[in-house]
């Protein structure tokens, strides 16, 4: 697999790409600014490329506007977007577009390295990944009456891994459930909560957290 | 007073009065006017010196009371032509009509009784120059010397033409007296002509009448028992205008009384309405000195620049003593009645120190309020500052020293040291996290970055009550939004503290250029803004933005927190 970095921090620049040369992925560009990487994007055409939402010149949201120009141009390359602090708008926003493999993954994720890779491999197969962290405060957030109440609790658990961005495949795998159960139990919690069933990636995805968010 | 003065003193006071009576009665006696024209004439001739003497009394460094005396002696000299007596009529027919040319000489130096500018002197002294000629033409006089003593030269011809230039020179004179009071009275501003305008009107109608009497004479020629009388009808009127304007100063001056009493009974701040009413002047401004400082601030405390004194406005300083407490900025019109400003001044000097004091204070508030709001200003650029230093600095670097252990860990073969790198590994990750808990409560990187209606969403997700979030419009200027999410923040943890709510909302609006932050529950209310420092730490918050926050929690209905914020 081949990865262009950019965060404008060289320090993070340099461990993550030594970690991940260790983990056996090759990191084929290094860019410190949204432009930079576009450049370098043109150029390498990575697999996955990882960036901090944050960069030069106003330090916000550039990375995900950085993934929207790049995916754009570059439909096959998967965008992962590394934040600072989890944030549901910001999640919506970057998954926006329903082409395109796109994550958003806390930057302390880095530290894990095996969530890391397993992120990395999963938007390399064209799946979308959103950080268990923000999946987990969206559930947990306070309701009044909700149709959430009604799920069981499996049907909670597959919810939050489809809000993670898992494929039934993946749910069933993690789960260790088969395939048939999993699609059974998706489309009894897309019914209890009123949305519709024929969401494919990222706009399954989409719909959950913006349900959740609501 | 001077010697001199004295002197001219008795000479109005005494001879005056003598001369009107012994020249009116020759008026009268021989009928030189007709008799209809009597009261007219002794009533113009006393009135004149009446006045006079009034106005030179007041103001006896304007000569323009003196004048309208003279004017008014020589007016009757013209009357002793009638004692049958050739140096008699020599001296009346000399002086004859010479009472004209005093009154323009006045009319033209009114009000300030000085002719400034030179083309104005030339103009008067040519003007005298008539009587130079009025002098001449009695010498030359087709006259018997037993009539006229002055009847030296006998040349009938140069007489008539004296006449002609005479006559000439004295409708020129009147037309361009029209032409200079006209300007003036078109030139000056409201408060000007309120003052100016009797005399300058009585003037006008003077000058006027004299013109068209001049062209009457030249055209159907001076028949002698025909009298036109609006040229004596003006004369009249000049002391007239005189007297009414003095009166009228003197109304003002009676007005100041009630300016005192309508400031006892009016609040703070109506000072310069009430001045610029009794003054008569509307654009009349009142700047209020500050104590130890050479600067001025209007009733509301803000800083006032005062104007270059102009040909138009004016400053008058009003003070106790040596301490200056106000400038009243008016028409320069009002300094020609000094008499009106000093009682003005004497009269609201308490108030007006007593209002000053009020806008000294309400400066003080101003400045106060500001250096209040720059704090916080910079207090929240401070933990802005703090956070990105925060998360660009020592975050990362912990992320890098995270990276570098997860490294080393890979190449330890030792399992103890991998397991000690392990747990080095999983304190850091802790550290990180709770280093952006700390960054994110020293200043909410989302609130910067996405705005207050983000920021209000993440702290309502994070509420242990349901909380719903309802927004309408945009952004607000940065510490408005801080200010704002503050406002929620402590709110909402109120509302888990002590509401005992089932379920919260949070309104986030614009209405008429205020920024309205809301925060309502359904719990138990009776929250005191006064009780819970929270609470008034926000309140001082949202002040220092010029906005404020209302509290209602009446007990059992639950409570609402709403912030008020300017933000146009």
């Amino acid at each position: 697999m081949r990865v262009a970095l950019a965060d404008d921090s060289l320090l993070v620049r340099e461990g993550l790409k030594r970690v991940l040369t260790d983990a056996g992925i090759e990191v084929c560009a290094e860019a410190s600014d949204a432009a930079e990487l576009a450049e370098a994007v043109d150029h390498h055409l990575p697999d996955v490329v990882i960036a901090d939402i944050r960069m030069p010149p106003t330090f916000t949201d550039e990375g995900i506007r950085a993934a929207h120009t790049i995916i754009a141009r570059h439909p096959r390359v998967a965008v992962l977007v590394l934040s600072q602090y989890v944030d549901a708008d910001y999640a919506l926003a970057l998954l926006e577009d329903d082409d395109g493999a796109r994550g958003y993954l806390l930057k302390d994720r880095v530290l894990r390295i095996a969530d890391l890779t397993d992120a990395l491999a999963r938007l390399e197969r064209g799946e979308t990944v959103v950080d268990p962290e923000l999946v987990d405060q969206l559930l947990r957030r306070a309701r009044v009456a909700s149709p959430l109440d009604g799920l069981t609790d499996r049907e909670r658990h597959v919810l939050s891994l489809m809000a993670e961005g898992l494929t039934d495949r993946g749910i069933a795998e993690r789960l260790w459930l088969s395939p048939k159960t999993v699609e059974t139990h998706v489309r009894h919690v897309l019914q209890k909560l009123g949305l519709p069933e024929d969401h494919t990636r990222n706009r399954r995805v989409q719909a959950v957290l913006a349900y959740l968010q609501r | 007073m001077t010697p001199r003065a004295r002197l001219a003193w008795f000479v109005l006071l005494v001879a005056g009065p003598a001369f009107v009576v012994f020249g009116e009665l020759g008026f009268w006696l021989n009928g030189i006017a007709p008799r209809e024209t009597f009261p007219l004439d002794l009533g113009v001739s006393s009135l004149a010196i009446a006045s006079g003497l009034v106005l030179w009394r007041l103001r006896p460094e304007n000569r323009t009371g003196l004048l309208l005396g003279v004017a008014g002696i020589l007016w009757t000299i013209g009357g002793i032509r009638a004692y049958r007596n050739a140096w008699a009529f020599g001296v009346g027919q000399c002086f004859d009509g010479s009472q004209d040319l005093v009154l323009a000489h006045l009319l033209i130096a009114y009000p300030s009784g000085r002719l400034g500018h030179r083309s104005l002197r030339v103009l008067v002294t040519a003007g005298y120059g008539l009587f130079v000629v009025g002098v001449l033409e009695t010498i030359t006089m087709d006259l018997p010397r037993r009539v006229n003593a002055f009847a030296v030269w006998h040349a009938p011809a140069l007489h008539g033409t004296l006449s002609t230039i005479g006559s000439v020179g004295a409708g020129m004179y009147a037309t361009t007296g029209i032409a200079i009071i006209g300007r003036r009275w078109l030139r000056a501003g409201y408060s000007r002509r309120r003052v100016l305008g009797p005399v300058l009107l009585a003037a006008l109608f003077f000058a006027l009448a004299v013109a068209v009497d001049e062209v009457v004479q030249a055209i159907v020629g001076s028949e002698p028992g025909i009298v036109f009388f609006p040229p004596l009808v003006a004369r009249l009127l000049i002391p007239v205008a005189f007297l009414f304007g003095l009166a009228r100063s003197r109304l003002d001056r009676l007005v100041v009384g009630d300016l005192v009493l309508e400031l006892d009974a009016s609040g703070a701040g109506t000072m310069q309405a009430a001045l610029a009413r009794a003054l008569h002047d509307p654009g009349l401004q009142v700047g209020y000195r500050l104590d130890d400082r050479d600067e001025f601030v209007d009733s509301e405390g803000e800083p006032l620049v005062l104007p270059v004194e102009d040909a138009d406005h004016a400053i008058t300083y009003v003070g106790r003593g040596d301490a200056q407490l106000a400038a009243i900025v008016h028409e320069r019109a009002l300094l020609e009645q000094p008499s009106l400003i000093e009682a003005v001044s004497a009269a609201v000097g308490l108030a007006l120190d007593n209002e000053r004091l009020h806008a000294q204070l309400r400066n003080q508030l101003q400045v106060l309020r500001a250096s209040r709001a720059r704090l916080v200003r910079t207090a929240d650029s401070e933990r802005r500052r703090l956070e990105r230093d925060l998360h660009d600095g020592a975050q990362q670097r912990l992320l890098a020293l995270g990276l570098a252990l997860n490294m080393l860990r890979a190449r330890v073969e030792d399992a103890e040291s991998a397991q000690l790198l392990a747990e080095a590994e999983e304190e850091l990750a802790t550290a990180v996290s709770e280093l952006r808990e700390l960054a994110r409560g020293i200043h909410p990187a989302i609130l910067t970055d996405q705005g207050l209606a983000a920021a209000a969403r993440t702290l309502a997700s994070r509420s242990a009550v349901p909380v719903e979030v309802v927004v309408n419009g945009g952004r607000f200027p940065p510490a408005v939004e801080t200010a704002g999410y503050y406002v929620i923040a402590e709110a909402l943890a109120n509302v888990m503290r002590y509401a005992h709510a089932g379920r919260a909302r949070i309104e986030i609006r614009e209405a008429a250029g205020l920024a309205l932050i809301e925060v309502s529950d359904d719990g138990v209310g009776g929250a005191d803004s006064r009780r819970g420092t929270g609470l008034a730490g926000l309140a001082d918050r949202v002040g220092a933005l010029d906005g404020r926050l209302v509290v209602e929690s009446a007990a059992g209905t639950g409570t609402t927190v709403r912030a008020e914020i300017p933000c146009a």
